[in-house]
């Protein structure tokens, strides 16, 4: 091994040696302009053997020195335009010459896109690939890069877990497959699959996004591309001067849907109407007294009533966001060596009290070429701050605290307990007193050296390591709600330090035969590790609170200590080739064998094949002479993928620990309990995914788009199944089941308007639509209540009693009879019509949330002088969620406060809500939240103005633009009452049956003042 | 020569590649867990049974013994904070009360199997070990078989015929049957006291089960099955406990929950309480919180809301603890002592609040000197009213005027509601770290030698031999007598022998010096099951839980995600009656 290491770099130094030699070498220049003669700037020339390519400058001229003499191929490329190939004979110490004259090329299909292990020609790839340009990604201001391509798309789903600054989002491609492993893509930086998400990228340094979505594309990623792969490709720099980029915004933000609570006097006629239903709003034993409110309002909220005090808790916690985000990019370098060097700034102060985030990132990518050698390296390097404070909890204390109760005394100082219930603490010193933060530092390098071992064959190795630790500090102060005011302070730590790294060798091959054939080839062979090395500490009675968690020792309780080592290992063999016959038909065949540590024993390999097809149609001499198509091509693929997120470990049957104590009062002995069932069997999930699509661009270019649909079956799925627990285990996690994804998606671009009177516009379009379902279950069982999960019904379900409004007095001997029901209470539909209400009367609702009936976006774009006006919308329509906001924040037991709704009395028969009791909120609780969470959302309204050339000149600038913006102004939904339809604090990983969303906190609008500067 | 070159640069870039591969170990190799074969090995052996006894703390101490052994008894009605899935319809028999119910049904079944299949477990590999020494191995046998009867039994009594199991679950079991009552009695219970009792030392470590807790629990078991010459084993049992001279009953009844006396007020706990004799067996709590998780938490469940009824200087504090008014005294239960001469009431209920928060500025202000020792705030003097002398002015509107001259805030009898009511001192703990936290250091015990004296008494009146009873009465009341000692409330044999064996007088006797006794300590939701007196006390003495019982009430549902889960569902595994 080592022996094979030093053949390797010997065999490198010769190379370089060899170029050295080098003494008969010539030059090329020439200009590159347009079809209507103008210089273009930006241009890549390129010749391939050696490797060497240059960019031309803002005259469109170009000059590649040191070329050896003879026989060259000369590319030229430019985004926006068909490239050109063309042969130039250099002799020695002589200087060719080659100027172009570049056509412009349908929008989209000429792009050169990643495909993972290298890049294509749009035209030759035969899988669905969607790309996004980085321009797109910045377009949207936020804390997480992933928020910035939602709905951008088609057939990607984001939705954000929190509205939180910098929580994590969730993304899905083309819905979600797995039960119980992960549905998270792949993600890819530069060639090298991550862990992470792309809050550790800087998301100026993004140069473009890359979907792949069906096997074709996604099979060279074997084992891990059953969830699709996001390839991100960041900036590089160019030959030329040395530019410098400032991107600048400043923006505040307000809350979107405030809630409408009870105010005092509300609040307490819901105590009277909670305590008449119980039958205690009347006088205790004998005390003669006026009025039941004795019995419901103590002497101070009595008083409080009197003095007509109605505190607005909600505005006591919520406050104006501010975002600010500073971004700076440099970027320059010369033939041989080219850098770009970016930092990044973001800060934001969420609207809730105590939540905030702060990501400093810096990333530098370098790229040297010295002779046949070429040399690649992205750095990114971020580190993030996020506070929590006590998180969503905080909103239980400013939405149940009573109206009734005061947040300061008469001297201004601030009650702990505003009320004189012990459950309910001021959420001003809840949010001051609980203190957490979580700072995660990320260091991921991608290290890509290339040598040309002949004409068009090359050897790449890539190596990827990645370090990020998460420190995750918890501080509970005394006047918390845990610590009810009198209890020493806790605190703790839970350090997380995952270290991984990726080695990928591959040999490449792109060779043309003869005239009518090119034939590109990988071989590769890749290992990847992972460590996660996790140590936790948590201790009580603390002396001092200012120590937070750094002197976790002077507690005097016994500290709670754990840790944990997982390690993973994947090992890799992937062979792939692309034959274009023609320029018109390609055939992709990819084959990966993928072995994972965390399977079991026997079952640690798998094979994942591949088989792509495009024709080009519309270069065919039938179509060639139909004016207004200007391309067309077909697609068709077929392949197998993998997933096997599960953590490590989890074949072996593992034991739980506990202590217990004999003799002494000390917990001294260990004892161990069957943890999980050993399981030898679990083996890969594997999807076999179709795809057929099809690309267009139609009347000169002006509209373009394409055209997918899809099929995927996933067989053996990883499930985690719910045992009885006279086994002694509550679940199990086997290959049992099957689920299918069929969909349909749609792009277009379009240009709507080109110049009329000045003006231009500009539409882009997607919409995507999803349908899952479960094909198979364990042992061919058609339906599997406990875990909810029938066949021909989705994998996740919204299974309840349907809500039927309010039993009502005329029904009350019926409400009796049907479910023990009285007046007041909840009244579901008897389903199967037996005259019980039971557990059989449970029926689906509406789809979930995990799987609306489509999404899609629009966005406009206006150009008019220096003036540009944009408008992003999206939508996610056609599905129903089970409102956690309203379940948490309409209690009606006349205890906590609630949102003002119209709930049902003797004397107002409401058919909403039902009537305030003690006891709860009773039977069918749940029925009641189901809302149809289908929405249309302005993402984003920009407009920008761009400072005319001569002024900025003057001050050495080459471009600025001014720009205000408004981000998620509006969200129009179809009755959902609540803060937000999208905002799924506790969805889970697509596998939850808890379609339970919202209780996260409220969602908010910015308004963004911004500045681009290059100069 | 160029050629040469490439061609030996492309062999030795595809040698590199081939070279790497089989570098990776795809093999898992745990470092910071252990596996199954643990057990195989004599520790591992050892710390199943640990595992085992550590199962106790999930049902024995919380919350969930409250709601299936105590609420909705003729001993205990609700209180104001009984609301919800994890109290409410338990006491009040409603119709929530069914298979599901959630999580306040389903964890005593599921906690109780995972308990049975870790005393399986540890039970296998202990009887497989060659390396542990026979001695050793036979005791700690007996102690994984006595905890999983304990297991048995308590889902035998909730659940009438349940899935038996002896041996560890291996691999993906679905399939679930509910076997006959008297069968989990005949092959498992049963048998396995019975190895306990041959098998267990009369002593061990605190905490560890004995003989004596082995012929305790057998002989109740006895007891609840009631089979042909159960009662006479049951009387042979409890009688060779009480003969042991292992244990022995505390001089006085307070003292087996409290520190010194302090009349009329709250318990003082210490430690060195749980090394008493009187102990049979308990469930061992330390208030770490970090290793034991919840502790006993049933210190707070029967507080009342003394810090609410506008008390002077009365605020919330530890040793009171925090008011979580599940569950209050019936009528039924406060009338039982004849509390002149019994001591029972006194040890069992706190009656006195202090004042707590006394300043200058405290509000209500802080109480003159009155009769009870000066600082008193709120007094219980256990009369049907009060005279309004004693109480302070509260207006018709209900506001408190401690400006008229009255001393402290009292309550009669007849004015206790389901916030106003003496206070349960046996699980009060004024060493827990504050008055917010939930873990109490204080043991759960399951037995103490009184209730051993009763459960003969119980053997010798179901078995047709009441008079002999007698002395077991006579032995409890006259260590609770005032003075102590007294024979006043001595029974006489002949009083019991009228109302002749195991008839509903005797029964009801019984059934009245248990709660004396042990009020608050037994699981009294299991032993009117097993005097079958359930629905008739319910109904006489629980004003919310009397509406609505019903004959079905004698079982639990069985949680409905069992059935779900169980292969042929319903049909291999079905409900109980009526749910």
């Amino acid at each position: 091994m080592t022996r094979r290491i030093t053949l390797l770099v010997l065999a490198l130094l010769l190379s370089v040696a060899g170029q050295a030699r080098a003494q008969n070498a010539g030059q090329i220049t020439g200009t590159v302009t347009s079809a209507a003669g103008r210089p273009l700037p930006g241009a890549t020339v390129a010749i391939t053997a050696p490797r060497r390519s240059v960019v031309t400058d803002p005259q469109g001229r170009y000059r590649l020195n040191n070329v050896p003499a003879g026989t060259h191929t000369l590319t030229v490329s430019l985004l926006g335009q068909a490239s050109q190939t063309r042969t130039v004979v250099v002799a020695a110490g002589q200087t060719a010459t080659a100027n172009f004259q570049l056509a412009e090329a349908a929008i989209g299909l000429e792009a050169v896109v990643a495909v993972g292990y290298g890049q294509q020609r749009a035209r030759d790839v035969t899988g669905a690939v969607s790309s996004l340009r980085g321009e797109n990604i910045t377009q949207i201001v936020a804390a997480n890069p992933a928020d910035a391509i939602k709905g951008r798309i088609a057939g990607v789903d984001v939705t954000v877990n929190s509205p939180e600054p910098g929580a994590s989002a969730r993304i899905r491609i083309r819905g979600a497959r797995s039960i119980t492993a992960t549905n998270d893509p792949l993600y890819v930086v530069d060639g090298v699959p991550i862990s992470g998400d792309l809050r550790d990228i800087d998301q100026n340094s993004i140069e473009s996004i890359d979907v792949l979505k069906d096997a074709s594309a996604a099979a060279v990623y074997g084992s891990r591309g059953a969830n699709g792969v996001i390839l991100i490709t960041t900036k590089r720099g160019r030959p030329g001067r040395t530019v410098f980029t400032y991107n600048t915004t400043y923006g505040v933000s307000r809350v979107l849907h405030p809630v409408d609570l009870m105010n005092g006097e509300q609040f307490a006629e819901l105590r009277r109407e909670a305590a008449r239903n119980a039958g205690t709003y009347n006088c205790p034993g004998t005390t003669a007294c006026a009025a039941g409110d004795a019995v419901v309002l103590d002497d101070s909220m009595r008083a409080a009533l009197a003095a007509g005090i109605s505190t607005d808790w909600q505005s006591e916690i919520l406050r104006e966001g501010i975002l600010r985000n500073n971004q700076l990019g440099i970027s320059g370098g010369n033939e041989n060596t080219r850098f770009r060097l970016g930092v990044g700034y973001l800060n934001q102060d969420g609207i809730t009290m105590g939540q905030a985030y702060d990501a400093k990132q810096a990333s530098l990518n370098l790229g040297h070429d010295f002779g046949r050698f070429d040399l690649q390296l992205t750095t990114q390097a971020s580190r993030t701050f996020r506070n929590a404070s006590v998180g969503a909890r905080l909103w239980d204390e400013a939405l149940f605290n009573s109206p009734l109760g005061r947040a300061r005394a008469d001297d201004g100082t601030l009650l702990f307990k505003p009320t004189r219930d012990e459950l309910r603490v001021n959420p001003i010193l809840e949010a001051r007193n609980n203190t957490r933060q979580i700072t995660r530092t990320n260091v991921l390098a991608t290290l890509t050296g290339t040598l040309d071992i002949a004409r068009g064959i090359q050897l790449v190795s890539a190596f990827g390591p990645q370090y990020s630790t998460d420190n995750d500090g918890v501080f509970v102060g005394t006047f918390t709600r845990k610590l009810g005011g009198t209890a020493l302070p806790e605190a703790g730590v839970d350090i997380d330090k995952r270290t991984s790294y990726t080695l990928s060798n591959y040999l490449q091959l792109d060779r043309r035969l003869g005239t009518q054939h090119r034939v590109q080839g990988t071989l590769l062979y890749e290992i990847a590790q992972t460590r996660l090395d996790f140590d936790s500490a948590y201790a009580t009675q603390l002396p001092y609170s200012q120590q937070l968690w750094y002197n976790l020792g002077s507690g005097s309780g016994t500290p709670a200590l754990k840790a944990f080592l997982g390690e993973t290992a994947l090992q890799s063999y992937m062979g792939r080739m692309n034959w274009t016959f023609r320029d018109r038909y390609t055939l992709t065949l990819t084959g990966r064998v993928d072995g994972s540590s965390v399977l079991a024993e026997g079952h640690k390999y798998a094979f994942f094949p591949a088989v792509g097809l495009s024709w080009r149609l519309g270069e065919e001499r039938f179509l060639k002479d139909v004016g207004f198509l200007d391309d067309l091509k077909v697609r068709g693929s077929y392949g197998r993928v993998g997933n096997s997120g599960i953590s490590a470990y989890q074949t072996l049957g593992q034991l739980s620990q506990q202590w217990y104590t004999f003799g002494t009062t000390t917990p001294n002995a260990v004892g161990f309990a069957p943890g999980s069932i050993p399981n030898p069997d679990l083996r890969w999930e594997t999807t076999d995914k179709y795809n057929l699509g099809l690309d267009f661009a139609v009347l000169g270019s002006r509209l373009s788009g394409t055209v997918d649909v899809y099929r995927e079956n996933t067989r053996n799925l990883l499930l985690s199944r719910r045992l009885p627990f006279t086994s002694g285990y509550s679940s199990v996690l086997q290959n049992v089941g099957s689920t299918t994804n069929r969909g349909v998606e749609l792009s277009l671009n379009s240009v709507n308007l080109d110049g009329w009177h000045g003006l231009t516009w500009e539409s882009s379009f997607n919409i995507s639509a999803n349908r899952n379902r479960i094909t198979a279950l364990a042992q061919g069982a058609p339906f599997d209540v406990g875990n909810l999960r029938w066949v021909n019904a989705p994998v996740s379900v919204n299974y309840d009693y349907r809500f039927n409004g309010i039993w009502q007095t005329a029904d009350s001997a019926m409400a009796r009879v049907m479910c023990g029901c009285k007046p007041g209470q909840i009244r579901v539909d008897d389903a199967n019509g037996d005259g019980v209400i039971n557990a059989d009367d449970r029926v689906f609702i509406g789809n979930h949330y995990n799987f609306p009936d489509w999404q899609g976006s629009l966005n406009n774009r206006f150009t008019l002088g220096a003036v540009d006006l944009s408008v992003l919308a999206t939508a996610r329509w056609g599905y129903r969620v089970s409102n956690g906001f309203i379940q948490a924040y309409t209690n009606l037991d006349g205890r906590f406060n609630s949102r003002n709704v119209n709930y049902w009395t003797p004397d107002n028969p409401s058919n909403e809500y039902p009537r305030p009791n003690p006891a709860g909120k009773g039977q069918f609780a749940s029925s009641s939240y189901y809302q149809d969470g289908s929405h249309v959302r302005i993402r984003d309204i920009t407009l920008g103005y761009r400072l005319p050339e001569r002024l900025v000149g003057r001050f050495g600038g080459q471009a600025t633009r001014l720009y205000v913006k408004a981000q998620d102004p509006f969200v129009f939904t179809r009755g959902f009452d609540g803060w937000d339809p999208e905002n799924g604090f506790n969805i889970g990983d697509g596998n939850s049956t808890n379609s339970q969303i919202d209780v996260g906190g409220p969602s908010y609008r910015t308004f963004t003042f911004g500045a681009d500067l290059t100069f | 020569m160029r050629t040469n070159t490439k061609l030996t640069l492309a062999g030795l870039a595809l040698a590199a590649l081939g070279g790497l591969a089989g570098c990776q170990d795809l093999t898992e190799t745990p470092v910071s867990g252990v596996t199954q074969e643990y057990f195989e090995t004599p520790e591992g052996a050892d710390a199943a049974i640990t595992g085992t006894y550590a199962r106790l703390r999930d049902y024995y101490g919380q919350e969930q013994e409250i709601r299936m052994g105590m609420a909705g008894t003729d001993a205990w009605k609700r209180g104001e904070q009984c609301l919800g899935n994890g109290c409410g319809p338990w006491n009040d028999y409603t119709s929530e009360l069914g298979p599901s119910l959630g999580q306040s049904l389903q964890d005593m079944w599921q906690q109780h199997y995972f308990a049975i299949n870790t005393a399986n477990t540890a039970i296998k590999f202990i009887g497989q070990s060659t390396v542990i020494p026979e001695a050793q191995k036979n005791v700690r046998l007996a102690e994984g078989r006595f905890l999983r009867a304990i297991f048995y039994f308590n889902l035998v009594r909730n659940y009438g015929a349940v899935h038996l199991t002896l041996e560890p679950t291996q691999g993906v079991v679905d399939a679930a049957t509910r076997t006959p009552v008297a069968e989990i009695y005949s092959q498992a219970i049963v048998p396995d006291l019975d190895f306990a009792v041959a098998n267990l030392p009369a002593t061990q470590t605190q905490g560890r089960a004995t003989k004596g807790a082995a012929q305790t629990l057998l002989a109740e078991v006895l007891l609840t099955r009631g089979a042909a010459g159960d009662f006479d084993r049951a009387r042979d049992l409890t009688a060779a406990v009480i003969g042991s001279g292992t244990f022995s009953l505390n001089p006085t009844y307070r003292e087996v929950f409290c520190g010194p006396e302090r009349p009329l007020g709250p318990c003082d706990f210490a430690t060195s309480l749980e090394a008493n004799k009187e102990y049979v067996f308990a469930v061992q709590y330390t208030g770490d919180g970090t290793r034991d998780i919840s502790g006993n938490s049933l210190h707070w469940y029967w507080t009342m809301g003394y810090d609410t009824q506008n008390a002077p200087g009365l605020g919330r504090t530890l040793e009171y603890d925090r008011p979580f008014r599940r569950l209050s005294p019936t009528r039924y239960t406060l009338d039982l002592w004849n509390r002149a001469t019994d001591s029972r009431y006194l040890g069992t209920f706190q009656t006195l609040w202090r004042s707590t928060t006394c300043s200058s500025t405290a509000t209500p202000a802080c109480p003159a000197s009155s009769a009870l020792g000066g600082d008193t705030a709120l007094y219980l003097p256990g009369t049907d009213t009060v005279p309004l002398a004693n109480r302070f002015f509260v207006d018709a509107g209900g506001v408190v005027h401690p400006d008229q001259p009255k001393r402290y805030k009292a309550f009669g009898q007849n004015q206790y509601t389901e916030l106003v009511f003496p206070t349960l001192l046996k699980w009060l703990d004024q060493t827990k770290p504050s008055v917010a936290a939930q873990q109490s250091q204080r043991d759960r015990q399951l037995w103490r030698l009184a209730d051993v004296y009763l459960l003969h008494a119980e053997a010798l009146i179901r078995g047709g031999t009441p008079a002999a009873a007698a002395a077991d009465f006579n032995t409890l009341r006259r260590r609770a007598a005032i003075p102590a000692g007294s024979a006043a409330n001595n029974l006489s044999p002949a009083q019991l022998d009228s109302l002749g064996g195991g008839g509903d007088a005797a029964i009801e006797l019984l059934l009245n010096e248990r709660a004396r006794e042990l009020t608050g300590e037994e699981q009294r939701w299991y032993v009117l099951v097993r005097l079958n007196k359930l629905l008739d006390r319910v109904r006489r003495y629980n004003p919310t839980g009397g509406l609505n019982i019903q004959q079905k009430h004698l079982l639990r549902p069985i949680p409905q995600a069992q059935i779900d889960a169980t292969s042929g569902n319903a049909a291999s595994f079905p409900q109980n009656p009526g749910y």
